[in-house]
């Protein structure tokens, strides 16, 4: 019986969630035995990419495919498939989850059992996200992940974790609520229209396949369009998240547990990009181009106010949770340059934001359990006394503000070549917030590692243990490989972002200008 | 030093306009819940006394509109 090795890669921490819950009691024994679910789940999804075939083009680019009717009568599938997009984000989440669940080992102290439970279910909801291509599907797994995160915050999390987990809850439910609508408003325009509205339906039936509705977005009214996208701009943008709607952001990244901070950078902002690259973009086409300017505005803006919001942060963490508004503002930049180098670079961008925030947070993480304390005043000459983790912070810290030779440059150069191809004007404004990127963690770095080591508490502080040393080591050596030899991810990238090129600009490949010819070779 | 004169100006926006927004939504629907709980109070007297003056209401708007 073919079972779907993308089901495997989705329900393998599910699975290991469940015998956790039913047959394990002993804290050692449950956080070896999680880890190992995810380390396994990683070993899964690196066959996936060994099997995955980037040279298929066109509407046979999702691969894997794995499809059965689930409820016929409302025209559900359960749909299983992904793109080179998807398989780059499953590959980041599974290995973000090993990292994440091996650095709560010292961290996690009490309620381990359902703390691991929480984090594999979570691992379960994000990779079902990526692999879904029914709407329905999505949007059970869309919020089968919020629901594992808020208790992580909300047990596990810092002084003020039920505020920021109510607020993280509510905040991305709200959107997802909206989301909800657009999906239900492309299902009965796809079947028989919005008779209160006066809107006319294409009489296909009842779907929620995505794949369908990439083929008939051009056909959508463009009114009906600009609300659909509506809709989907606020799910998506409270996710991302945009300016202005970021500020659940820093309270539940302050208040969150490491890992909780980890998955939350890593992968559940992505889930806000992924779905602006995989539904908003191709199936609206002409509803995106009208909001165009109102997003890039948005996104320019979110990188400069991001950056000078973090500069004057006290609380490292809080300072990376800031930082990451003006990435995420980068990534959505190069998007809705709408050429391929852009959108190449904004997916890019995604699994290097994950790596090296990830790395970011679980540093701060670390000095945080042997000193309590996250504020930056607190800390000052600490690569004397920890040189090993010094070392490390400083690659984390200048891969996260795009040194050449590391992972951060190959994504923001990407997309400032495709914003330039847009409009040169974009390229001026982010290269202001790469700058101010720059700026934000020196001063950080000189704070927290240089100077006198004046504080008596820090006399005494430990350097990283191994197993510490080792989830640093495997952040920093993805950070060099994807810096110095990033041609696997682009090719994984070629297709898939030719096809969501050509649903939203069909015109894009018929009449290139010179530049688009030198720069596609 | 200009930039960390913008930096604060934002973290002010960040937290008493921006995120004030998000928060002045909730404590909006927090003093809406306090102010009409205080509707239901249990007591059939009430509730019939509100839908005694809500049909006196309807029956005078009908009255006052009809041409």
């Amino acid at each position: 019986m073919d079972i779907g090795i993308l089901n495997v890669v989705t329900y393998l921490p599910l699975l290991g969630a469940a015998f956790i819950l039913f047959f394990l009691s002993d804290p050692r024994k449950i956080r070896y035995f999680a880890t190992m679910v995810a380390a396994v789940d990683f070993g899964v999804s690196l066959f996936l990419w060994w099997y995955f075939d980037p040279t298929v083009g066109g509407d046979r680019i999702f691969q894997f495919r794995w499809t059965r009717d689930w409820i016929p009568s409302l025209g559900v599938k359960y749909d299983f498939g992904i793109d080179g997009i998807a398989l780059l984000l499953i590959l980041l989440t599974t290995f973000m989850g090993v990292i994440a669940i091996w650095s709560s080992f010292s961290a996690i102290d009490y309620r381990q059992k359902e703390y691991y439970v929480l984090l594999l279910l979570l691992q379960t909801g994000m990779i079902g996200t990526f692999c879904a291509l029914d709407f329905f599907l999505f949007y059970v797994f869309w919020e089968v992940m919020l629901v594992p995160m808020y208790f992580i915050i909300g047990i596990w999390g810092g002084p003020r974790k039920l505020y920021a987990a109510i607020k993280f809850f509510l905040y991305t439910l709200a959107g997802s609520v909206l989301m909800l609508l657009s999906i239900l408003a492309l299902y009965f325009f796809n079947d028989g229209g919005i008779p209160f509205l006066h809107i006319n339906g294409l009489g296909n039936g009842y779907s929620f396949s995505m794949l369908q509705y990439h083929n008939i977005g051009h056909l959508i009214p463009v009114s009906l369009q600009r609300w659909i996208f509506a809709g989907f701009f606020f799910g998506f943008a409270i996710k991302v998240p945009m300016f202005p709607f970021h500020t659940w952001l820093p309270d539940a990244h302050t208040e969150a547990p490491t890992a909780g901070s980890i998955i939350l950078a890593a992968v559940l902002l992505k889930m806000g990009t992924y779905g602006f690259v995989r539904v908003a973009l191709p199936i609206l086409p002409q509803a995106t181009l009208d909001w165009l300017p109102f997003i890039v505005g948005l996104s320019i803006v979110g990188i400069i106010y991001g950056a000078l919001v973090t500069l004057v942060q006290k609380d490292m963490k809080k300072l990376i949770a800031y930082s990451s508004v003006s990435h995420l503002g980068f990534v959505m930049l190069g998007m809705f340059a709408l050429n391929p180098m852009g959108i190449k670079g904004s997916v890019i961008q995604m699994i290097n934001h994950g790596i090296s925030t990830g790395a970011l947070f679980l540093l701060v993480g670390i000095i945080y359990e042997r000193r309590h304390s996250r504020m930056i005043a607190d800390y000052g000459g600490l690569a004397k006394q920890m040189p090993m983790y010094a070392t490390l912070f400083l690659i984390a810290a200048l891969s996260s503000m795009g040194l050449p030779a590391l992972n951060g440059f190959i994504g923001e150069f990407t997309i400032l070549l495709g914003a330039a191809n847009r409009n040169i004007w974009w390229a001026v404004f982010a290269a202001i917030g790469i700058v101010l990127g720059a700026a934000y963690l020196l001063w950080l770095y000189q704070r927290v590692f240089w100077g006198p080591l004046d504080n008596p508490a820090n006399k005494n502080i430990r350097d990283l243990n191994r197993r510490e040393l080792g989830l640093l080591v495997a952040l920093v050596a993805v950070m060099v490989w994807i810096g110095i030899y990033p041609k696997p991810i682009f090719d994984l990238l070629d297709k898939p972002v030719e096809y969501v090129v050509q649903k939203v600009d069909p015109g894009y490949f018929n009449n290139l200008p010179a530049m688009h010819v030198a720069e596609s070779k | 030093m200009t930039v960390f004169v913008f930096g604060h100006g934002s973290s002010l926006i960040d937290t008493f306009i921006v995120d004030g927004a998000v928060n002045g939504l909730a404590f909006t629907a927090g003093a809406a819940s306090r102010l009409f709980r205080r509707m239901q109070t249990g007591f059939v007297q009430n509730y019939a006394l509100v839908m005694g003056g809500g049909i006196v209401l309807i029956a005078a708007i009908y009255l006052f509109l009809k041409p």
